[in-house]
């Protein structure tokens, strides 16, 4: 069977690094952990550079702090889970900031582990996805002026109108295989006299 | 230890509508608790605490809190559906109890407070697939009684199916209890699928059978030999019910009367002498019943009935029972299980005989118990790529000694 087909969350030999002190709720989270086929490590009373490396993480919210994480609240490396006891507005307020996407309430049981896992995860990649795309946007936004300009090159070149000139580098993009702002670039360059780009210009 | 008597709840549904695997269960702990009573391998006896929730899932946590509060019974052995096993969850918790929970379910649950002896996927429907898939082909149509089993099971189904390539034609779900399945029968004949996953349950699943062999009658290309109907908990305790419909079903299940093995004909026998030559013993009897004498054979290894003294005890040792050792996995408190499959035949034959399955993969090994199908799947870590071995292929390590569970070839 191809394996890969398999759409079933698996978290066999993720390293999981849980962030809390010794406690009957880390040995009941790690049995579970466990028997999901993780490799679990427990830390405290902080994180180190090496744990960047691991694939999830899960923290505790009551008495975790920022100095615990060797990294910035705005990098996100990995999907986070928080260990919540006191649902104090302030204490879940900052464990979101921290990352958690998903949380697990104390006392720990033997139930809720596996989905707070499947939730962190996927608002992990839902996050990512949509931080990705949003530079994407933002940068084509950016860029536009460069866009408007070729389309002016084309227009003067082919003596035709702007829809047109669009389709002429729509057409440079997809020959190209660059996007349109890649082409829109060397096409401009090309009209200051410049050499053509786009080895330079690919994505 | 000596002579003191050990309260035992029994929590299965008499009356209701799957009441007919839940008397199963209910004969199969009482059986044991007698056999156990009249044993002299023990210096201690149980007192079976009964009750019946009637197949309604809220009354059950009800009667598990009395069994645990009130009559002090830190042992449970009972419930059929995942509903119910879920409401009784927090019963456990809060006092420190044991369920002993024997019929197969969807996994994806591994609780501190529940000994898992049923078949789980990796024990079920992942070994169905692979022994019915080369034969019959990979066109599947999946059905389902509208609530977790049969959404789970055919979920898991269309992962195998994907993954070996195959296809799904049609999915479709019934109310628990709906007996208006034409409409199944009119998109099956449409379709023609390889074969049908049924996991339909109770009324709804009798219905569908029953027109599916009307419609066989009338068209060979749907007769079971053709396109066989494939499922995962019909067990003997439904065939008598079901009759002539039954014929060609394809099940599997941890237990069937007809394993051929030493033990298992001694105890049918036994079992036939007490309850009747005319009743099929099943895995739905067999489940609660090894539960039982697991659940003795671990107070009488640990010296105690405290539910966590037992717990630690029973994963370190195969429990005997008379139809044979049962192995509880440490780390997920599952049975390790083989997965036998068989047809049913002899339903179609009136009165000349009773139906029974035939056990069709004898060559079947004991599998390990995998919940949450961790050793089958992988869907991401590309460095883990080479190490994903389907585990459930692999040389099981008990295979050696003589359990029940080793099949004799």
């Amino acid at each position: 069977m191809r394996l890969k087909a398999f759409k079933t969350p698996n978290f066999r030999g993720w390293k999981a690094v849980v962030l809390h002190r010794p406690h009957q709720d880390v040995e009941r989270l790690t049995r579970q952990l466990e028997r999901l086929g993780m490799d679990v490590t427990c830390v405290w009373p902080e994180l180190s550079a090496e744990h960047r490396n691991a694939d999830i993480v899960l923290f505790d919210a009551d008495m975790g702090h920022e100095e615990q994480f060797p990294w910035p609240q705005s990098d996100l490396p990995m999907p986070m889970v928080a260990l919540i006891g006191s649902e104090a507005p302030g204490r879940v307020e900052w464990a979101i900031q921290r990352g958690a996407g998903a949380h697990l309430s104390k006392p720990i049981g033997s139930t809720g582990v596996f989905g707070a896992l499947v939730v962190a995860v996927r608002s992990f990649q839902t996050h990512w996805d949509s931080a990705n795309r949003i530079a994407d946007l933002e940068s084509r936004l950016t860029r536009r002026p460069n866009v408007v300009e070729a389309v002016l090159f084309l227009m003067d070149v082919h003596k035709c109108d702007s829809t047109e000139a669009y389709g002429h580098l729509r057409s440079l993009s997809m020959a190209g295989r660059v996007s349109i702002e890649d082409a829109a670039d060397a096409l401009v360059a090309q009209a200051a006299g410049q050499g053509p780009e786009w080895k330079q210009g690919r994505e | 230890m000596a002579g003191i008597e050990i309260p035992v709840g029994v929590l299965f549904s008499s009356t209701g509508s799957y009441s007919v695997i839940g008397r199963e269960g209910y004969h199969g702990a009482m059986t044991a608790i007698s056999e156990v009573n009249a044993s002299d391998l023990f210096d201690f006896s149980f007192k079976a605490i009964t009750a019946d929730p009637a197949c309604r899932a809220e009354t059950y946590a009800v009667l598990a809190n009395q069994m645990m509060a009130k009559n002090d019974c830190g042992h449970i052995i009972g419930c059929q559906t995942s509903w119910s096993r879920k409401e009784l969850l927090p019963v456990l918790e809060r006092h420190q109890g044991l369920l002993w929970y024997s019929v197969p379910y969807e996994g994806f649950e591994s609780h501190d407070r529940v000994i898992y002896s049923g078949a789980c996927p990796n024990q079920n429907v992942v070994p169905l697939f692979q022994h019915i898939l080369p034969q019959f082909g990979k066109r599947a149509f999946l059905i389902g009684s509208n609530y977790i089993w049969g959404w789970e099971m055919n979920r898991i189904a269309r992962e195998l199916l994907a993954a070996e390539d195959g296809a799904v034609l049609g999915e479709r779900y019934v109310a628990l209890g709906d007996v208006d399945i034409d409409h199944l029968i009119t998109e099956i004949v449409e379709t023609r699928p390889d074969f049908i996953f049924n996991n339909l349950i109770g009324d709804s699943s009798y219905a569908f059978l029953r027109a599916l062999r009307d419609l066989g009658e009338r068209d060979p290309a749907f007769r079971p030999d053709v396109m066989p109907v494939l499922s995962c908990n019909l067990t003997e305790a439904e065939l008598p019910i079901i009759g002539a419909a039954a014929d060609g079903v394809i099940s599997t299940a941890s237990y069937f009367e007809t394993a051929d093995y030493p033990k298992n004909v001694d105890f049918v026998r036994r079992m036939h002498q007490l309850h009747g030559e005319e009743r099929g013993v099943s895995a739905m009897f067999t489940g609660p019943y090894q539960a039982v004498w697991a659940l003795a054979q671990a107070i009488k290894a640990c010296g105690s009935a405290d539910p966590d003294e037992v717990r630690d005890v029973l994963t370190k040792m195969p429990l005997p029972t008379p139809v044979g050792d049962l192995h509880i996995d440490r780390s997920t408190q599952h049975a390790t299980l083989t997965p036998f499959i068989g047809v049913v035949e002899g339903a179609a034959q009136g009165a000349a005989g009773r139906a029974a399955f035939r056990v069709i993969n004898p060559q079947a090994r004991r599998l390990a118990p995998d919940p949450y199908l961790v050793n089958l799947n992988s869907e991401r870590n590309e460095r883990l790529r080479d190490a994903v071995v389907l585990t459930s292929e692999v040389e099981d390590p008990l295979a050696g000694d003589a359990g029940f569970l080793r099949v004799v070839k």
